[in-house]
């Protein structure tokens, strides 16, 4: 699937029939099936009503299809690269009218294949301000747990699976290395198109350790010239900035232009009791954040070629990015800061390249490679105390940074660099087997530039590599699919470490450890009836440290040098029902996961504001998740979902290095959130002023039942604390006209202004108000 | 590792469990409906719960746990003085002082931020004494708190200069106040936490006022106390002073020639008693003491390593179960007569120490002792220095105080 995106371009013999799809009402129709009858050459439309269907030279019948509207063919004789004439389709008479559910659009049939995968469809949010933390939050098995409002740190939660657990990629490129700036709460929602949703088990194509899954965020491929500028601003002195845009060339010349910018002063109002120099706390007041700006801005290029004789697509990009973020508190609300903060710039030249008949017709090959440069630097050395009122004073007796102990100007420089390769050999045209090989090597020059710290021998380092193969079959006329894996993990880290800390004279020692093991899985897929589709799937995933976890970043997160590959047994079993009727549609999916995993690599508390990484021996993960969608004619959707899993402490001994027996074997880990869900009530109302101008209004609401801070076992449960239950609804207005090109939308988010807490006590923002600008043309 | 281990120490250090010595010696009757004990557990993860027993037998037999009961704390560990148990906490929540109300039953009084505190003691007028340090090297100064558990108040802080003249500074191991004089006992260190065995090395300051008069030392033993473990110094009922001083590597100290052994500053006086000397490391105990707790009359129960297996274990491993090495013997200070304790396996200390932690009633001393395979209470005899296995800590491995409060 993910080789699927090679599509499109052709072969030196080939040539590319390209052309648009109509509704009755003259506008585009998005998402049709367009085939060339008797072969596997098909497209759909993109939201344009365009398609592109590369083919060898000859006679075809062009089918087009979509659900609720007459069929339509058409004969073409293709010889050299021509637009087809326009089709307009007309509404099936027997599908009376209005038939809101339409056919299988790329989202659905990315959802289809046998993982167990979510694809989230980003076109109905490209009018609303939400990054794509916000837009996963929706979905069921996330959670994306922030500190605060813009640029905030985040867990990212899939399935009880943490952090690093869950890789990330931009079509298909790892973005792990890419620094701060270029994270989910950065990236515009307008750049990607879609974004699937690996849980648990996750393809050789994407060539990564993941434990727990992963997610890639799809851009627009399907468009050939575009521009999409958006601008939002809303409350907390918040805007946001994007430009998006795509030029290809007559002569096979393609660029690619993408750029975003993000601010704001966070200054959302938060309720404290601050005590005064006689310990006394005095009564709960509102205070607004004054210290908790964020900005941070990107921009890739890339140019390239496509459709030559070496290459279907060859581009080569340059992303640069840069944010900074003040530091407003600690890990509690009591711990104000007034001066901290951190701040990164990212260089990341990029390569990408496709093939689809290397040497045979049978073999194609695709491989990108980036060099990433990413300077990271945390800054805390004030001796000035803040208050909440934003009133400071300097501090005689603890003369510690405001979060550190110890004061630091720490600098790191990430370089990294990596590489994916993926092979496809085509068996016949129903198997093939998928070859992939990735490296990540990442080199860390560290410096201390406040503290006067001995200097260390050298660097530390991560290499990475993994290779994987995997046999894919559709069989039973395509009613099944199988997909069996392997995959090789190689890891060679050299870390520095103190030999003693406590010692007379410090001194380094350097730790190198290298580790390998084979990881294997399985999925499959069977519609029983073409409604009804059952998956299974497993994978034995290894998850190999990462920089950050070993290294730390010098002022929140502490080093840990000695820290193992987590490995788990994922399973997952799902089902998806759709049925559609001809005014109201329903689908139901739902999934058990079941994750048993070893040497699971967790954030533990240090103090007030730190964290560092240890490996927790075993914790096993099971939970159900299910979501409902109905819809009625073309102007109402409902979909909810829910999320329940249980995260249970595993481990035999605690402390680990000793025979005490873990008494809290068997319970719920504290501080994990165990039932959440979310529902999205949408109404699309069409030509109310002009014949194609879009009013759409959407109800989002959002629920997490309270979970323990510390224990789930110990304590009178009256005493214990506890992030409590939340109910949150918001609303968005999208008003498109003018062809889609000018759009509007308007947001209220958190709508009854009700305290919202990811972590103990770290109140998030408020209500806030946003009202995005959009203008999108090709 | 290590550089975690040492952030651990930060968070370790951000909680303390004082101890009311008088609560126990009360010579009137009392009555049993009147009075529960209360205990501090605390888990590896250092979560601390406060929980309120009625009879000793409790933690003599079957396990403690805190299984849906305890209350949970912020602290990292409980703080009981004066018939009061204080939760001292140097995160923003703040510190919290429970007592037994009226109807028995333990009650909360108000938060108060108290900061980051590195030693504390208790005053012969029922208050509680802090010393707030400057982890980081970037400033020299400490400030002494006195927190009134009364009134839930502090009623005078003062910052002092720990400045020495080669540079480095002195870091608080025990704070204890006899009569009008408060005495902190200290180890020197630089910026880089490198540490410097050298003399005993006591500051006194008068009190309540925290005026600060002088620095005494003594060349007799060495540093005394460790690292934010308050068992370096012990006031004994007739008001004397002993500093305990380790000379030990388990306890973070390069080894001088010198000998681990114990020093008197009597009532009354402001210099090491010139008099008085107990040398552990040439005792029959051939051992190097790491901490001390009292258990009535002149006496004590003591931690030590014995002195040919120091060098072998872990700078530090006093933390952290590092060892589990330690053996306990106890000390009759005013004769120096040594009784060994028996029946008691080698152990790792408790990691929490504080002096708190041992509770005495009745001739027999209780606490919590970690061994490789278990956390428990062992009840020991102060005659004659046998030890009797009491309940096992499951969930938690140590019980950083053990004490008995009155109705209010």
């Amino acid at each position: 699937m993910i080789l699927s995106s090679v599509q499109g371009f052709s072969q030196k013999s080939k040539v590319v029939l390209s052309g648009v799809v109509m509704a009755e009402n003259g506008q585009p129709a998005e998402g049709v099936s367009v085939a060339l009858k008797g072969t596997s050459y098909a497209a759909l439309t993109n939201a344009n009503g365009e398609y592109e269907i590369t083919a060898e030279p000859g006679n075809y019948t062009l089918v087009v299809n979509y659900v609720g509207y007459k069929s339509k063919q058409t004969k073409i004789n293709l010889q050299s690269n021509q637009t087809a004439p326009k089709i307009t389709i007309e509404e099936d008479m027997a599908a009376l009218d209005e038939v809101q559910v339409t056919g299988k659009t790329k989202v659905e049939r990315v959802r289809e294949q046998p993982f167990n995968i979510t694809a989230v469809d980003l076109k109905m949010i490209h009018n609303t301000s939400s990054d794509l933390n916000q837009v996963l939050n929706r979905t069921t098995g996330i959670r994306v747990r922030e500190t605060g409002g813009m640029g905030s740190d985040f867990n990212f939660s899939l399935n009880g699976f943490t952090g690093n657990q869950v890789k990330f990629f931009l079509d298909g490129i790892p973005i792990d290395n890419y620094g701060s700036s270029f994270t989910l709460n950065n990236i515009p929602v307008n750049l990607a198109e879609r974004i699937e949703v690996y849980k648990g088990v996750v393809p050789v194509e994407l060539g990564t350790d993941a434990l727990g899954g992963a997610i890639n965020i799809i851009t627009n491929q399907s468009v050939k010239r575009y521009v999409d500028a958006s601008y939002s601003f809303g409350s907390f002195n918040t805007h946001k900035l994007a430009i998006n845009t795509r030029f290809s060339g007559k002569k096979g010349f393609v660029a690619n232009l993408n750029a975003f910018g993000n601010y704001s002063d966070n200054s959302y109002k938060v309720d404290v009791s601050v005590a005064d120099s006689f310990g006394n706390f005095g009564p709960v007041q509102p205070y607004k954040h004054f210290h908790d700006g964020y900005k941070s801005g990107g921009i890739i290029g890339e140019v390239g070629v496509k459709n030559k004789k070496y290459a279907d697509y060859l581009v080569f990009g340059m992303m640069a990015s840069a944010n900074k973020k003040e530091i407003q508190t600690g890990a509690t609300m009591q711990n104000v800061v007034g001066d901290a903060f951190k701040d990164s710039k990212a260089f990341v030249p990029t390569i990408k390249y496709k093939m689809d008949s290397l040497f045979t017709k049978k073999l194609s090959v695709n491989f990108i490679a980036s060099y990433n440069m990413v300077s990271s630097r945390s800054v805390d050395t004030s001796s000035y105390r803040y208050k909440w009122d934003g009133s400071r004073t300097y501090n005689r007796l603890s003369n510690s940074g405001e979060i550190n102990r110890e004061k630091t100007i720490y600098v790191y420089d990430d370089n990294s660099f990596q590489a994916n390769a993926n092979f496809k050999y085509d068996l016949d045209d129903k198997q093939y087997l998928a070859f992939n090989y990735a490296v990540n090597s990442l080199k860390r020059k560290e410096e201390e530039q406040y503290r006067k710290d001995p200097p260390k021998p050298g660097s530390p380092s991560l290499d990475k590599s993994i290779l994987g193969l995997s046999y894919n079959l559709a069989a039973l006329d395509r009613k099944l699919s199988v997909v069996v894996f392997g995959k090789k993990y190689f890891l060679k880290t050299r870390m520095i470490d103190i030999v003693d800390d406590y010692a007379a004279d410090r001194q380094y020692e350097v730790l190198t450890n290298s580790f390998d093991d084979w990881g294997y899985g399985t999925a499959l897929a069977y519609f029983v009836t073409s409604d009804l589709q059952l998956k299974a799937s497993y994978e034995h995933a290894f998850r190999l440290p990462s920089a950050e976890e070993m290294l730390g970043d010098g002022l929140n997160v502490l080093p840990a040098s000695v820290l193992y590959p987590e490995e788990s047994d994922n399973y997952n079993v799902g089902f998806a029902y759709k049925k559609v009727f001809t005014k109201h549609s329903y689908g139901f999916q739902g999934n058990f996961i079941y994750r048993n995993a070893k040497n699971f690599i967790q954030i533990r508390s240090e103090g007030a504001a730190q964290i560092y990484y240890e490996n927790l021996a075993d914790v096993r993960v099971t939970g159900v998740d299910g979501a409902i969608n109905y819809g009625y004619k073309n102007w109402l959707t409902f979909e909810a979902n829910v999320t329940y899993q249980r995260t249970i402490d595993q481990s035999n001994f605690d402390p680990p290095w000793t025979n005490i027996k873990n008494d809290y074997k068997g319970t719920q880990i504290a501080n994990v959130p165990i039932l959440y869900g979310n529902a999205n009530m949408g109404f699309t109302f069409r030509k109310l002023k002009t014949a194609d101008d879009i009013l759409r209004v959407n109800l989002f609401a959002n629920y997490i039942g309270e979970y323990y801070l510390k224990s789930t076992k110990n304590g009178d449960p009256s005493t214990r604390r506890f992030i409590p239950e939340q109910f949150t609804q918001s609303i968005g207005a999208a008003y498109t006209f003018g062809k889609g090109t000018y759009n509007i939308g308007l947001e209220c988010n958190n709508i009854t202004d009700k305290k919202v807490y990811d972590y103990f006590m770290v109140q998030k923002p408020g209500r806030s108000f946003t009202a995005k600008f959009r203008y999108f043309i090709n | 590792m290590i550089t975690r281990t040492k952030t651990l120490l930060a968070l370790f250090i951000l909680a303390a469990v004082t101890f009311s010595c008088s609560s126990d010696d009360n010579s009137s009757v009392e009555n049993p409906a009147d009075v529960s004990y209360v205990l501090a557990y605390q888990t590896n993860d250092w979560d601390t719960y406060i929980w309120q027993f009625e009879s000793l037998d409790e933690i003599m037999t079957g396990d403690i746990n805190m299984v849906g009961k305890g209350i949970e704390q912020a602290a990292s560990a409980g703080v009981p003085v004066a018939n009061t148990f204080f939760a001292l906490s140097g995160e923003n929540e703040g510190s919290v002082g429970y007592y037994l109300n009226s109807d028995g039953i333990l009650a909360k009084s108000k938060n108060v931020f108290t900061g980051d505190t590195y030693a504390y003691g208790t005053t012969d007028d029922d208050k509680l004494v802090l010393v707030n340090s400057p982890w980081d090297a970037s400033s020299t100064q400490n400030e002494l708190i006195i927190y009134d558990p009364a009134t839930a108040s502090i009623t005078n802080r003062k910052t002092d200069d720990f400045a020495i003249s080669n540079g480095h500074f002195l870091w608080p191991t025990s704070v204890n106040v006899s009569g009008n004089k408060l005495f902190i006992s200290t180890f020197e260190r630089d910026a880089a936490w490198k540490l410097y065995n050298g003399n005993a090395v006591v500051k006194v300051y008068d009190y309540p006022s925290l005026t600060y008069v002088k620095t005494i030392t003594d060349s007799r033993t060495t540093t005394i106390g460790q690292y934010y473990t308050n068992t370096g110094m012990v006031q004994t009922e007739s008001g004397d002073i002993y500093t305990f001083s380790s000379n030990s590597r388990t306890c973070g100290y390069a080894a001088t020639s010198g000998h681990s052994g114990i020093l008197r500053i009597k009532k009354g006086q402001t210099e090491f008693d010139s008099s008085y000397f107990f040398d552990i490391e040439a005792s029959s105990l051939s051992g190097r003491v790491v901490s001390a707790y009292p258990v009535g009359d002149e006496k004590v129960l003591i931690n030590y390593i014995p002195t040919a297996i120091d060098p072998d274990q872990g700078n530090w491993s006093f933390l952290n179960y590092g060892t589990f090495k330690f053996k306990c013997a106890i000390l009759d200070l005013s004769t120096k007569s040594i009784t060994q304790v028996t029946n008691l396996p080698d152990h790792a200390g408790d990691n929490y120490y504080g002096f708190g932690s041992a509770y005495t009633e009745n001739g027999k001393v209780y606490k919590s002792f970690v061994t490789n395979d278990e956390g428990r209470v062992y009840q020991i005899d102060i005659n004659s220095g046998v030890a009797v296995k009491g309940a096992v800590i499951t969930g938690g491995v140590n019980l950083p105080a053990i004490t008995k409060l009155k109705k209010r």
